[in-house]
């Protein structure tokens, strides 16, 4: 594709480029920033050689996927990838998420009991904002299961957050 | 709490994770300014080469289908070469890849050599008479053989065989020009023959007078 195109998919994604990477820094904003800016700099190179026929939700998750795990290959050795993959508010520099309230942080605390299938797709949808057709695109099921199936951990959250009583 | 309620924490907490305006615009400039990768000469040249290539690939195209069914192009024509080198192609592949039997492929080329020969008659191009004779006698030495393999073969293409040997002994048999000049030649073969035999007779005549005369004045 043209790199002059590119603007337009930087606008599409990038909020949620950037709440995926938050997310995974313990909510430090600076660090989220550096990393959403080598995450898109890699798309812009890459752009040109982009395959029209996969989504560009699946393209631009895949590489700030890809490039959060070597970060944190490269700077936490021995974190193991499925940590680094589903973990939520992971610390990246010792701190903990320092932007959120108690209540937030149970939340996410909550949610990572769950298992990480069920995790990802809350977070998706309801942390970092993709659309129902983009996680279809992504996860290669179809959006109405995908609705269903957010419906049913919505409940389930629910459900383990009143048994520990965090709201 | 309700599910609504729930939503709305995680609403808030999407909300924490936005990016700050001034991030998301001072890094959208930077894709708008940054210089886009130099490869204009090399896509010049690919898509010139690709042009080019295109180019010769229809023009080959167009030239064979052509030369291979065109009616116009006949044994003194310049694609003519490339109608039989195209043949001989389709000879060696049509059997594997096409799964043709080989004496229907000679028995086609054999028919198109016959076409020509009649368009060569109603166009007025035939070609000097050694020259016919080397086409037919071609024709018929590359494909009569495989047609007259087996008897079933021979029977199938009878018509087409006959007519092949016809063309044959036709340019084999002698023309006007050649019967006239073969008359002249035994003409003058006998006359020089008889002009000999005058020759001769009168040598002979003049012989026995000689020796009439010998013996006469030896009385």
């Amino acid at each position: 594709m043209e790199q002059n195109q590119f603007t337009g998919f930087y606008r599409t994604y990038m909020k949620r480029v950037y709440a995926f990477v938050y997310f995974r820094v313990g909510g430090d904003r600076r660090l989220a920033e550096d990393l959403t800016q080598d995450i898109f700099l890699k798309a812009y190179e890459a752009f040109e050689r982009y395959d029209p026929s996969i989504s560009q939700a699946s393209w631009i998750y895949t590489i700030a996927r890809n490039h959060i795990i070597n970060t944190y290959a490269k700077t936490h050795p021995g974190t193991p990838l499925e940590e680094v993959e589903w973990t939520l508010a992971l610390s990246y520099n010792g701190s903990e998420v320092q932007a959120q309230n108690d209540s937030e942080r149970r939340i996410l605390e909550v949610m990572q009991t769950l298992p990480p299938e069920e995790v990802r797709l809350i977070r998706m949808k309801y942390l970092e904002g993709w659309s129902f057709d983009e996680l279809a695109q992504i996860t290669g099921k179809t959006s109405g299961a995908l609705r269903v199936q957010a419906i049913r951990l919505l409940q389930k959250l629910r459900g383990l957050i009143e048994r520990k009583h965090i709201l | 709490m309700t599910l609504w309620h729930l939503k709305w924490r995680l609403y808030r907490l999407r909300q924490r994770a936005k990016p700050s305006a001034l991030f998301a615009s001072t890094l959208e400039q930077r894709f708008q300014t940054a210089p886009t990768t130099v490869r204009r000469p090399f896509t010049f040249v690919m898509k010139f080469a690709t042009v080019m290539g295109v180019l010769a690939l229809v023009i080959g195209v167009g030239t064979s289908g052509y030369a291979y069914a065109s009616d116009d192009v006949l044994p003194d024509h310049p694609l003519y070469g490339l109608r039989t080198t195209i043949e001989q192609a389709e000879a060696r592949i049509a059997p594997t890849m096409l799964r043709q039997a080989p004496d229907e492929v000679r028995a086609k080329i054999l028919q198109r050599r016959i076409k020509e020969l009649r368009l060569m008659r109603a166009k007025e191009r035939l070609m000097k008479k050694e020259r016919m004779q080397a086409f037919v006698q071609k024709a018929h030495d590359e494909n009569v053989p495989t047609l007259e393999h087996t008897t079933d073969t021979r029977m199938k293409y009878a018509p087409l065989l006959k007519e092949v040997d016809e063309e044959v002994a036709h340019w084999k048999e002698p023309s006007e020009d050649e019967r006239r000049k073969t008359r002249e030649e035994a003409q003058a073969r006998a006359e020089r023959r008889a002009e000999e035999s005058r020759e001769q007779l009168e040598r002979a005549k003049k012989e026995r007078l000689e020796r009439v005369r010998e013996q006469r004045e030896g009385r």
